[in-house]
């Protein structure tokens, strides 16, 4: 066997670097500290006050949530497109059956979570067993769960009770209250993929389905599990929203599906399945929360956060994503 | 090797913190009542109501002046306090420099009526001297909610905000509660929101002065279709309630269909095309808006059928569309340079002056008799006819040519 050793100057060691800094979802987080460091260089004390800190962490709660879900489907090869319209609903029924009644808060916070799940399930369900695409099964759950929302109320309706604001305002230092459910359900959802068989099996069916079979993965259940798993949170996003707000909106997350697939991507996870980093998915939320934080900040137009957006995926895209043959 | 005990700290902390807040909302959920249910949930606002009668003739009036524009006989305010609020709880010198900073919550830029909104409050801050801290929601309520926040870190002076839903009451209330006068522009939120003031056009108006007017032109009979902007979007919503309950007045009015036009015209005309074929015996429609009203009118004049009575803001592009046809149609409009209004009240708030607590902002409403009149080919198509929003900035914004 002949070793070869890399020119001097070569690319390929700096090349394979980047590509593993990449993969453990590093890569993103050189654009969030990047964007902080400018960020307190434009507008020092203004970005780093202790309010504008609790802005940009409670206003990445609600979109981390929705996008650790969408983290886990598309590890599993999938995808969910009706994230949002699952966290309008919940955050709807939270006001409108709480109606300020706390003896019912908790009660409705447990229904929530379970009806997160049984969305979920259905999504799966669709998916796995009678193996449907899940671009076009959760697009037409988008639909549906938007139609619910509207038929349960056109206009906002129902109020949450003063315990359910409070904790949406409360802080732990600079930390917002909301921002520490995220962290909760980061640490769960490390656990469930790095610590649980199925987590190791989520990548395995992500990545091949087929060989994943082969080798003997119940297929079925991990990606049951993963679509149950992405809407268990986005029942939990659809409680902080309503807490948020104070009141139901029907409208309350649309949109945040996208927002939570773009988190995803620029996190360096693959949307072609089985490859991907938590740490990158979570770095992807804060670059999208600090983009928004940066906007107003620096009193730039409005337009360029959409634009800003887009060019980042496509960097993304262009950049993070190491392509592999499949 | 770690120590355990130096861990245990934080750890101890954030498990007790935790373990705090589970048992708050335990604890909150021990009671059977409704909060707020026994005692009033008015705002501060409200309480310090004063000049009732005065504010409440200005409110009237408005209703009066689309009365007389659209010659209805039955059409009186729907019931709705209105107050002065003293402005001198909120009086403040600037709390930076020299002048006010005043931050500004806006819809943005989304479509001509945003762009004017926003433009035109800026232009009045500069005559003034103030200071904008401006955050655009591109017309969604979540991202709303963390520009309100945001804003809030930055201690603005006042705070104007263009409701993009009720979901933002929550944080509207908690800039109050960090006492910063919110001022609502151009939209309505709860009372439980906490805003100081709220200036705009009334939903309740437009919805149920449109439908009074098509019930008065159809006798008390005929078959409507309802043309509203975005399900679920209380600005589309709470018009087309209005209209159904009016129209409810009439027995013999049958509502045939309910579609929503997104406030396209693209998408209105496919609606219309739709109504020609199912409906062509149709004798009125409501739309909410101009752009739906055009929409219907091109798909109507290219089928070759007379366009039904039809209502909606006034948009140029639609009166120059009626130009010259025998069209009927009653519009009235929203006037996006309220949002200079909104800017005045805030600072007047801050002055220590009275304002309204619903500064019910009145506009021109006209027929097909004398719409023509407001037409002008040396604008765009889409800005709201008559504007009272200075040339300079049209212009500026080449929403017109210069003369």
């Amino acid at each position: 066997m002949t070793s070869v050793a890399a020119p001097r100057g070569s690319r390929a060691p700096r090349l394979a670097a980047f590509s593993g800094l990449v993969r453990r979802g590093g890569a993103v987080w050189v654009i969030v500290l990047a964007l902080v460091l400018a960020l307190t260089f434009a507008r020092g004390t203004g970005f780093w006050n202790s309010g504008n800190i609790a802005a940009v962490l409670a206003g990445a709660a609600v979109l981390g949530l929705v996008a650790l879900g969408q983290h886990v489907v598309v590890l599993g090869g999938g995808i969910d497109l009706s994230v949002g319209s699952m966290v309008t609903l919940t955050s709807l029924l939270t006001a409108v059956l709480v109606d300020g009644y706390p003896i019912r808060t908790v009660p409705v916070i447990v229904a929530m979570v379970v009806l997160g799940a049984a969305m979920g399930l259905l999504n799966g369900s669709l998916v796995s067993v009678a193996r449907l695409p899940p671009f076009i099964v959760t697009l037409g759950m988008l639909y549906l769960v938007s139609g619910v929302a509207l038929t349960v109320s056109a206009t906002p309706a129902g109020r949450v009770t003063a315990a359910l604001t409070d904790f949406s305002r409360a802080t732990l230092g600079p930390v917002p209250a909301p921002f520490l459910v995220l962290v909760a359900a980061v640490a769960a959802v490390w656990l469930l993929l790095a610590r649980t068989p199925w987590g190791r099996h989520l990548y395995a069916v992500g990545g091949d389905q087929h060989a994943a079979r082969a080798a003997g993965v119940r297929v079925r259940p991990v990606l049951l599990g993963a679509y149950v798993t992405s809407g268990v949170l986005a029942g939990l996003a659809g409680v902080l929203l309503a807490a948020r707000s104070a009141i139901g909106s029907p409208t309350a997350g649309s949109g945040l599906e996208l927002s939570a697939i773009t988190a995803v991507v620029i996190g360096g996870t693959s949307l072609l399945g089985g490859r991907g980093s938590l740490l990158g998915t979570v770095g992807g939320v804060a670059l999208l929360a600090l983009i928004t934080n940066a906007i107003t900040l620096l009193q730039l137009p409005s337009t360029w956060t959409d634009l800003v957006r887009g060019l980042i995926i496509i960097a993304a895209v262009a950049v993070f994503v190491v392509r592999r043959p499949r | 090797m770690t120590h355990p005990t130096r861990r245990r700290g934080p750890r101890r902390r954030v498990l007790t913190t935790t373990v705090g807040l589970a048992a708050l909302l335990v604890a909150a959920g021990c009671s059977t009542e409704q909060e707020g249910s026994s005692s009033s949930s008015g705002s501060s606002a409200a309480e310090d109501c004063i000049n009732a009668d005065e504010a409440q003739a200005e409110y009237t009036a408005s209703w009066t002046s689309v009365k007389e524009a659209f010659g209805l006989t039955d059409f009186e305010p729907v019931d709705e306090t209105v107050c002065q609020v003293d402005g001198e709880q909120w009086k403040a010198e600037p709390k930076q420099g020299d002048s006010y900073r005043i931050a500004f919550a806006a819809q943005g830029p989304t479509n001509s009526w945003g762009v004017l909104s926003d433009e035109a409050l800026k232009y009045h801050a500069k005559e003034l001297g103030v200071d904008v801290l401006y955050a655009a929601a591109n017309g969604d309520a979540t991202t709303q909610v963390d520009n309100i926040q945001q804003l809030t870190s930055q201690d603005p002076d006042a705070m104007v905000v263009v409701p993009m839903g009720d979901g933002i009451s929550g944080q509207v209330k908690a800039a109050v509660d960090q006492d910063i006068p919110v001022v609502l522009c151009s939209g309505l939120l709860p009372d439980s929101s906490g805003a100081v003031s709220t200036v705009t056009r009334q939903y309740d108006l437009l919805g149920s002065a449109y439908a009074e007017w098509i019930a008065e032109k159809l006798g008390g009979k005929g078959k409507v279709a309802i043309l509203s902007g975005l399900a679920g979007v209380p600005t589309a919503e709470y018009q087309k309630a209005a209209a159904e309950k009016t129209f409810a007045k009439y027995p013999d009015i049958k509502i045939v269909t309910t579609q929503y036009t997104q406030w396209s015209p693209t998408v209105a005309k496919t609606v219309a095309q739709n109504l020609i074929a199912s409906y062509p015996d149709l004798d009125a429609i409501w739309s909410d808006s101009g752009y739906g009203a055009l929409g219907v009118v091109q798909a109507y004049q290219e089928a070759g059928k007379a366009v039904p009575p039809i209502t909606g803001d006034s948009i140029n592009e639609f009166i120059q569309a009626t130009e010259g046809t025998d069209v009927q149609y009653a519009l009235s409009t929203f006037p996006p340079e309220m949002s200079s209004t909104c800017l005045d009240t805030a600072l007047d708030l801050l002055k220590g002056e009275p304002v309204l607590d619903k500064v019910y902002v009145d506009s021109p409403s006209f027929t097909d008799a004398d719409g023509a009149q407001y037409a002008r080919d040396d604008c765009d198509g889409g800005l709201l006819v008559p504007s009272s929003a200075p040339e300079d900035l049209l212009v500026d914004l080449k929403m017109c040519k210069a003369s």
